[in-house]
């Protein structure tokens, strides 16, 4: 069963004082993560995004579509990146996004919808 | 139908989806109720009939849509249809699933008790105290959470029952509550089963399972001595006997020693706990069957340890009634009037405790009101009797 594992962070501490050494820690903790899925043959994949402030959203209301500059939802907590994980179930979903490094921040845990014969 | 529980936790273990075994349970139990003869196991025959029902619903659901989804669920089905009988007891692994972190702390043991228990959405709302469709909708969306999130099916692991203890230990607590302020058996009528007993033994499971966990083995013992009286709560005319009048001959001694043994064990452990408290509670109000009297002072100091490590009104309450036979009517009088009444207004122990107290006081006029006040509440028929004999003898 295929999950996305959504990590929706604030970005200020990596602005802040000590900010490079902190983002340079998670993304050391990003990729060991990568490599424990690996090792535990996990079938996975994921990015990382560019910071809130480069995000357009385009909306749609009735057909009028307008744009806007800046994230979907105006929050402290921006979606900073995402893996998409195929474990058998919540339970195990759980258990990797709880492993995810985020020093401030929450993943949220949502089942993809599965098409197709395959489910 | 008594074998509820024990079925819909087969069918929703198999099946993997709550609303589907509930409602293969009532078609199961309908067509059962039509049968010109009674099958001679009930369990077996709800069992076979409700696996049925929910694969002859699936295969509708395939023709409809013709999803492939949906045709893949029948093959599987066909396998459980081989399966053998004797049923499976799944009621603790349901329990589980239920319980699990991921749904709502607010719906966990709601669900549990609609599932598990088959107590109807207006109780669960009453024992919540929330409305009927606030309830209802948290239930139904926790149910579909479980069918749609990847939720397992299956007895979690040993480490993750401690986290779901807590909303276990609630589910059975409120159960145990509805079940037990059931002295009359109106609820159980209803339900078709005794609600009581369902508690008890799963509350002896989840004590069994778990050895090492003090309030686990708490609560079983509450269950455990509050059933014990089960014989004693009602007299001949059916009206509810309080536990300070109740004949001790009429007690079970085999379930109080039993209880008196896990709260040695849990007390060897040496983390304390709320439902320990309730249970040394009720253990002390057992003494009277050895000692004569019941030691009021230490039934006090537990109220307060309770009020401490679970404060609510309802305790605040019991604690004034303990009071009272302590320091006297009025002192427990006084501690009744402090706490917050309009929150109390609907609440029929608080208009009791205030009636015995106002009684004891020679305050008889104000004792009847607020007696009238209890019984306008509408009280379960044993507790209604009761009410109106204490009314009558003022």
């Amino acid at each position: 069963m295929q999950f996305m594992l959504m990590i929706n962070e604030d970005e200020s501490p990596y602005a802040g004082e000590g900010g490079a050494a902190l983002l340079e820690a998670t993304l050391a903790g990003h990729m060991k993560l990568a490599e424990d899925l690996v090792a535990a043959g996990i079938p996975f994949s994921g990015e990382r995004l560019k910071p809130a402030s480069t995000a357009t959203t385009v909306r749609s209301d009735n057909g009028t579509v307008t744009l806007h500059d800046g994230p979907f939802a105006e929050t402290h907590e921006e979606l900073g990146g995402f893996y998409i994980i195929d474990v058998p179930g919540l339970d195990e979903a759980i258990e990797w996004a709880k492993r995810i490094p985020v020093p401030k921040g929450a993943v949220e845990v949502r089942p993809v919808w599965q098409m197709g014969p395959e489910s | 139908m008594a074998a509820r529980p024990r079925v819909v936790a087969a069918l929703a273990a198999q099946l993997r989806d709550l609303d589907a075994a509930e409602e293969a349970f009532a078609g199961a139990a309908e067509r059962c109720l039509s049968l010109a003869e009674p099958p001679d196991d009930y369990a077996a025959w709800l069992f076979v009939a409700g696996k049925r029902r929910a694969l002859d619903a699936i295969r509708k659901q395939a023709a409809e849509v013709r999803s492939t989804e949906a045709l893949a669920q029948v093959s599987d089905m066909a396998d459980i249809l081989q399966l053998p009988d004797p049923i499976p007891d799944e009621r603790l692994r349901l329990l589980f699933i239920c319980c699990h972190p991921a749904l709502g702390a607010e719906v966990r043991a709601a669900l549990a008790l609609k599932v598990i228990c088959g107590l109807p959405v207006d109780r669960i709302a009453q024992l919540f105290v929330v409305s009927e469709p606030t309830m209802f909708q948290r239930i139904t969306r926790a149910k579909a959470k479980v069918r749609e999130a990847g939720i397992a099916f299956e007895l979690p692991p040993r480490k993750a029952w401690p986290e779901r203890l807590g909303a276990v230990l609630l589910a059975l607590e409120l159960a145990f509550t509805a079940a037990y302020a059931d002295a009359g058996g109106e609820l159980s009528a209803d339900l078709g089963e005794d609600l009581g007993a369902e508690v008890e033994h799963l509350a002896l499971l989840v004590a069994e399972l778990l050895p090492q966990e003090p309030e686990a083995l708490g609560l079983a013992a509450l269950v455990l001595l509050a059933r014990s009286r089960k014989g004693a709560r009602l007299d001949g005319e059916g009206a509810m006997v309080p536990l300070s009048q109740q004949d001790v001959a009429r007690w079970s001694y085999s379930r109080i020693e039993y209880a008196q043994l896990l709260m040695d064990r849990a007390q060897r452990i040496g983390r304390s706990g709320p439902y320990q408290v309730m249970a040394a509670i009720q253990l002390t109000h057992t003494r009277r069957a050895f000692d004569g009297v019941v030691d009021w002072s230490a039934v006090l100091r537990l109220y307060d340890v309770l009020m401490v490590l679970r404060p609510s009104p309802m305790v605040a309450l019991s604690r004034a009634l303990a009071l009272a036979q302590v320091q006297g009517p009025e002192a427990g009088l006084a501690a009744l009037d402090a706490l917050p009444a309009e929150r109390l207004a609907l609440v029929r122990p608080w208009h009791v405790a205030r009636a015995d107290l106002l009684a004891r006081c020679g305050r008889p006029e104000e004792a009847r009101a607020a007696l009238d006040a209890a019984l306008a509440l509408g009280p379960p028929r044993a507790e209604r009797l009761w009410l109106e004999a204490r009314r009558a003898a003022l």
